[in-house]
């Protein structure tokens, strides 16, 4: 099949050629000797990327600066996966300024906190990585890329306040950093080709991919296949697979197509079951994290996580059934999603506007009013009307959670209440829907503390590296907030770097 | 008899392939072709040419009228030839894909990169950024940075909101025929 199709295109591009010698112009002839597959190369790179996310990026900027050739291949027609549709929150530990606002950190305690959310299945090396880098992986963002971080955000899980904030509070202002650095570099992410497979050598090491140039997604007989020689490395940061329904519901049966994701229509699983075929090994793959901020009222990620994860801490989220609290509003995205889930239909964060007007972003909150997910009602009673829900327990239970809050301490179910938290009452009050959706893969391909990908041998598949949510191990069964920033950023600059320090194979 | 006529076919034969009428022969062929290929060539800039056939024929149709953007461009006078096969090589290259059968029905839609957009809207972009500054968000200057015209722009289709796959705006709703608009509010 292959060889026909090769024989075809070369047939193709015969007739191209002939046309562009007509006009004069030069064609470039495929390059490079021939595989045991008999495979014509018709590009290479020292270093190839697949994938233009935080991670694919930041390893194909490490390689170029280290001397590499590079090429990264994208198939959507637009750059930045997820990371460039993400809500911008970078942990890292022991920074400036964390310590402008008298947070006392340290990676010791973000590995502690990553651990107790991982349910201690986190491999230690790897999380304990991403933790001493992540300082150094924030300030390469902020000096070498020129990505502006504005505030100091909080996560749930996390012990303090350590999540960066991008100005924009979206991850695109990384991504689109990343991109003008790369083309400042001479590096261009070629849109709409989608890795096929890995081609390897006689002793099993990747020495290439091939991919389908014109790609169109959702359209697998589009485009036409091309043969990318790697002549060091091929890097894996295909990202997670939370959109791939098919993939999803084999490792959690319970993620049917019942549940929206906030991925990108292109967060699917191939690129990583291609390195499962090629003898790679996976782990935590059915550790599939639902986002128990995210509303029903609105497409993908929205508004409402940036409203609600800014409001834990400081108002309350009810069961409307019940008009009682329910969760530790500030733990980890795995309690709250598997409650809210429990519980079976959407439920309600509500909070004052002390507190949103403090925590979050006008523009955020001003776009949710306008898409109708967020909503402002005058009085309580109001709320309880219009959600249905009983209004004398609501009301005593907001009397209850507004007595934690002047002591700062909650007896229910101890959540941490915001360091200048008031009690619930200054009108209006703000309300959002929370129904969880499919939102990040802990699981992936096992690598070691040099990302390369490991086989069922423990052994590293030579030529291949991966970072990124391909990845597994790092997070364990949960990973917190702003975490996934760190690892990319953190995993994917090694993998860059290890790559181009490849010996050629030729 | 038999004699005869062979030796007749073979004198014929001999005048045939004699240079002068050889050469005469070549150049009417020549003359022929150049006139005809002159006059497909003429024919061919007139877009109703394209209608011929009857694959083109929709595109054609929805360049002459409707709520397409392709209608738009015939009443700003662009012709199919003003996008499409601008070169001759690329006129000869589609001949030969229709003589080899190498096309689909209908036809695989082309992507238009930005350069081949901006060669005539050129000074338009930066009016286009004015005009969808919506507040709420501004479709040509996103956080998806600079993307692809033809990812929202479709000519001979109705064009989509490329945001609509994640965001709900409320400017959606203005858009006009042109515009898929059932996405808006989904």
């Amino acid at each position: 099949m292959i060889e026909k199709e090769i024989k075809r295109r070369d047939f193709l591009k015969g007739i191209a050629t002939a046309g562009l010698a007509v006009a004069g112009v030069t064609a470039l002839a495929g390059c490079g000797p021939k595989t045991t597959e008999g495979i014509k190369w018709n590009e290479e790179a020292d270093v190839v990327v697949i994938g233009s996310g935080f991670a694919g990026l930041a390893a194909a900027i490490e390689a170029k600066n280290a001397g590499a050739t590079v090429k990264v291949i994208e198939k959507m027609p637009t750059p930045g996966g997820n990371s460039i549709i993400n809500g911008g929150d970078f942990a890292a530990a022991g920074t400036a300024m964390q310590k402008e606002q008298g947070v006392e950190d340290s990676p010791e305690l973000m590995l502690q906190d990553m651990l107790k959310a991982g349910l201690y299945l986190n491999h230690v090396d790897k999380a304990r990585i991403v933790c001493e880098q992540s300082k150094d992986a924030l300030e390469w963002a902020i000096n070498y890329l020129g990505a502006k971080f504005a505030r100091l955000t909080y996560h749930g899980g996390h012990s303090v306040p350590r999540t960066h904030q991008t100005e924009s509070a979206s991850g695109s202002e990384v991504v689109n950093k990343m991109l003008a650095k790369l083309k400042e570099l001479g590096v261009n992410v070629e849109l709409r080709r989608k890795f096929v497979r890995f081609i390897q050598n006689e002793e099993g090491r990747v020495i290439g991919i091939e991919v389908r140039d014109g790609y169109k997604f959702g359209d697998e007989k589009s485009g036409t296949p091309v043969f990318i020689k790697a002549k060091k490395a091929v890097v894996l940061a295909s990202g997670g697979f939370s959109q791939d329904v098919k993939m999803r519901t084999i490792h959690d049966p319970r993620l049917t197509e019942e549940f929206e994701s906030t991925n990108q229509p292109g967060a699917t699983g191939e690129a990583l079951r291609e390195a499962l075929k090629i003898g790679a090994m996976d782990v935590h793959m059915d550790w599939i994290q639902l986002g128990p901020w995210a509303s029903p009222d609105e497409k993908g990620f929205g508004y409402v996580p940036l409203f609600s994860e800014r409001v834990i801490g400081y108002g309350p989220i009810i069961n409307p059934k019940t008009g009682k609290r329910f969760v530790n509003e500030t733990g980890n995205r795995k309690e709250r999603a598997d409650a809210i889930i429990l519980i079976g239909v959407p439920v309600i964060h509500i909070a004052d506007s002390y507190a949103v007007e403090k925590q979050v972003v006008p523009s955020t909150l001003e776009a949710g009013l306008k898409n109708g997910a967020i909503k402002k009602y005058n009085t309580l009673e109001e709320v309880a009307k219009t959600y249905n829900i009983p209004l004398q327990p609501f009301l005593a239970e907001i009397a209850r959670w507004n007595s934690f809050v002047a002591k700062g301490k909650d007896d229910d179910f101890n959540c941490k209440i915001g360091k200048d938290a008031k009690p619930l009452g200054t009108p209006p009050f703000y309300v959002v829907r929370l129904w969880p959706k499919v939102h990040h893969c802990m699981g992936g391909l096992v690598t070691n503390t040099k990302a390369q990908v490991l086989n069922q041998d423990f052994e590293p598949i030579k030529g291949l590296y991966a970072a990124g949510e391909v990845m597994g191990g790092t997070h364990g069964a949960v990973r917190l907030g702003g975490v996934a920033m760190a690892d990319c950023i953190v995993f994917g600059r090694i993998a860059g770097k290890e790559a181009a320090n490849e010996e050629p194979w030729a | 008899m038999e004699a005869h006529n062979g030796q007749t076919n073979e004198v014929r034969k001999k005048a045939f392939f004699r240079p002068k009428v050889l050469l005469g022969v070549l150049a009417a062929l020549v003359v022929v072709a150049a006139v005809a290929g002159g006059v497909l060539f003429q024919a061919s800039k007139k877009p109703s040419f394209c209608a011929t056939c009857h694959i083109i024929e929709p595109y054609y149709n929805s360049w002459k009228g409707g709520d397409l953007l392709a209608a738009k461009h015939a009443e700003a006078g662009v012709d199919c030839l003003d996008c499409h096969h601008k070169s001759t090589v690329a006129k000869i290259g589609e001949g030969i894909n229709y003589l080899t059968g190498n096309y689909e029905n209908p036809l695989k839609e082309r992507d238009f990169s930005m350069e081949e957009c901006l060669s005539c809207h050129k000074d338009d972009f930066a009016e286009a950024v004015a005009a969808t500054d919506f507040g709420e968000s501004n479709p040509h200057d996103s956080h998806l940075g600079e993307i692809e015209c033809h990812l929202c722009h479709k000519m001979h289709r109705q064009s989509e909101v490329y945001c609509a796959q994640c965001h709900d705006f409320s400017w959606y709703k203005d858009l006009d025929k042109s515009w898929k608009t059932e996405l808006a509010g989904s």
